[in-house]
């Protein structure tokens, strides 16, 4: 039961970008998770906006 | 056989010379991301768009080594640094960055590096070189952001704020500006932009307060690819709204004001240059002080692949943003001070070539020059000789002399310690590189045109 929950919380945790030869830098990885989600939430707003006025868009010129 | 001086960090691969062919090895480290790309798609979307760089898969390896793979990467005909562009090259390099990323996550790969070396340019189009750059993407931060915002935002952010060419710091920085640097410099009305404040103010604080901490270790560091696209989006809309100052140079005015010539003159001077590009076929031409390319283009424009260096920041610029609609692949425009060209940088002075090792050309123009170089620069005629033989096979220069209005000008509010400036002491000091081909006098005017080879 430990060994295994062990491992799992070894694989889930340890960063998997052994590759990678740059050095990422520890704060400008934290500040990705930091900002991340807002920049996300903006982001997805903008998408949804864009399709909405699309949609109005594209509705205004059917109804010409 | 023999590597690369300058490729030897990326354990994926490394760029090999051969028979005098250029190779990129893969090894068996990359080759599993390498056949992702491939495989996935990226490779044929990139390359269709013109974003990367083609390359032709080796059957069988030429090399006298073991390699799990063999590419003949298309050759970028002059290698340029990030150094010798002006704004809008950087800033087309660094969309163009953001651009490719954008695709390989939506192909779930993901660029491991973000330094503006891994562009250049073909003609005034920005390239993708770095073929081996990507990797199969994961749900973690961006490994390449902190380089990206090094390479790409700090020098832009600098030079939208006045200071046009100040990307020419990159000399001294082989991996970009570190924000804290660029932050110093940069004046509180620009750091209060959104896209600067979260890209470099906010970034430069998370730096410092983590400088000493591994927070890798412990911490489920989830980055989801919403995330990762959300934030190529900001990055890019960030390099989007910077803009070219507006400032003034010396020679930004240049062709507008330009009341030294008679129309005479410059028709004939056209003439000759025109002249010169019909008879010759060089395979590389630099026109050096070549302001916004004007002459440039009597070459370019006739299929002969052109680099027009300037050391005017604004010229240079207006010269690729024009390039850039006409969608010229034979005019490279960069930005160059003649009287302290590129040095040779990086490790063991082998990472990156000085200007001089990037030649020689095949024709070299310096029209409307040489007075700057000898009395501005103060740099004698001998030697100046010696450079431009350096430079190139064959040399068409124009001589300004003493009696010119120009010269006049540069000579207003200075004492004239320049016994050496003179026709016959022209003739001698480049004599001694070059032979005589042809000569010319322009009607109007006092200004003489010259057509060495070098002997």
């Amino acid at each position: 039961m430990v060994p295994t929950l062990l491992i799992l919380f070894v694989l889930l945790v340890l960063p998997a970008t052994a590759r990678a030869y740059l050095d990422p830098g520890t704060g400008s990885m934290m500040l990705q998770i930091v900002i991340g989600t807002v920049l996300a939430a903006t982001y997805t707003i903008k998408v949804y906006w864009r399709r909405i006025t699309q949609f109005f868009r594209n509705l205004r010129n059917k109804t010409k | 056989m023999k590597q690369l001086a300058s490729s030897f960090r990326d354990a994926a691969g490394f760029l090999v010379t051969q028979g005098g062919r250029l190779y990129r090895v893969v090894t068996k480290t990359g080759e599993a991301d390498y056949r992702l790309l491939q495989s996935s798609g990226l490779y044929d979307h990139l390359t269709a768009r013109g974003w990367l760089i083609p390359h032709e898969e080796l059957a069988s390896s030429p090399l006298t080594m073991p390699a799990a793979c063999v590419l003949a990467p298309l050759l970028i005909p002059f290698i340029s640094y990030p150094y010798e562009w002006s704004f809008s090259q950087l800033q087309d390099a660094a969309l163009l960055t953001l651009d490719i990323q954008r695709e390989a996550l939506q192909k779930d790969m993901s660029l491991k590096d973000a330094s503006n070396y891994n562009i250049q340019f073909m003609g005034s189009r920005p390239v993708f070189i770095d073929t081996l750059s990507f990797e199969q993407r994961s749900d973690s931060p961006w490994v390449a952001y902190g380089q990206f915002c090094r390479h790409f935002l700090a020098p832009l952010a600098l030079m939208a704020a006045g200071n046009m060419d100040i990307n020419r710091m990159l000399i001294a920085f082989l991996d970009g500006l570190p924000l804290a640097t660029a932050l110093q410099l940069l004046p509180l009305t620009q750091r209060l932009r959104w896209g600067l404040f979260l890209h470099l103010g906010l970034h430069a604080r998370s730096q410092k307060r983590h400088q000493d901490s591994d927070v890798g270790r412990g911490k489920i560091l989830f980055f989801g690819i919403k995330r990762q696209l959300a934030l190529v989006d900001s990055l890019y809309q960030t390099v989007l709204a910077l803009k070219k100052p507006r400032i003034k140079t010396e020679w930004g005015d240049y062709l507008s004001t330009m009341d030294h010539y008679s129309v005479r003159a410059e028709e004939e001077k056209k003439r000759i240059v025109e002249k010169v590009a019909m008879e010759n076929h060089p395979a590389m031409v630099w026109d050096l002080g070549g302001n916004i390319g004007h002459y440039s283009r009597l070459f370019s424009s006739r299929g002969l692949r052109t680099i027009c260096f300037d050391g005017d920041p604004l010229c240079v610029d207006a010269n690729y943003l024009e390039a850039k609609k006409e969608n010229n692949e034979t005019l490279l425009p960069l930005l160059m001070d003649l009287a302290n060209p590129s040095p040779a940088i990086g490790w063991e002075h082998c990472e990156r070539q000085s200007f001089l090792q990037r030649g020689p050309a095949d024709l070299v123009l310096a029209l409307a020059l040489v007075h700057h170089l000898r009395i501005t620069a103060n740099i004698p005629l001998v030697r100046l000789g010696s450079f431009f033989a350096s430079c190139g096979r064959k040399l068409l220069i124009e001589f300004v002399p003493k009696g010119d209005p120009m010269v006049k000008k540069l000579l207003l509010n200075r004492s004239d310690i320049f016994t050496d400036y003179s026709q016959p002491e022209f003739e001698k000091s480049f004599g001694q590189h070059f032979r005589l081909v042809q000569k010319w006098s322009l009607p109007e005017s006092a200004r003489l045109l010259y057509y060495f080879e070098r002997s």
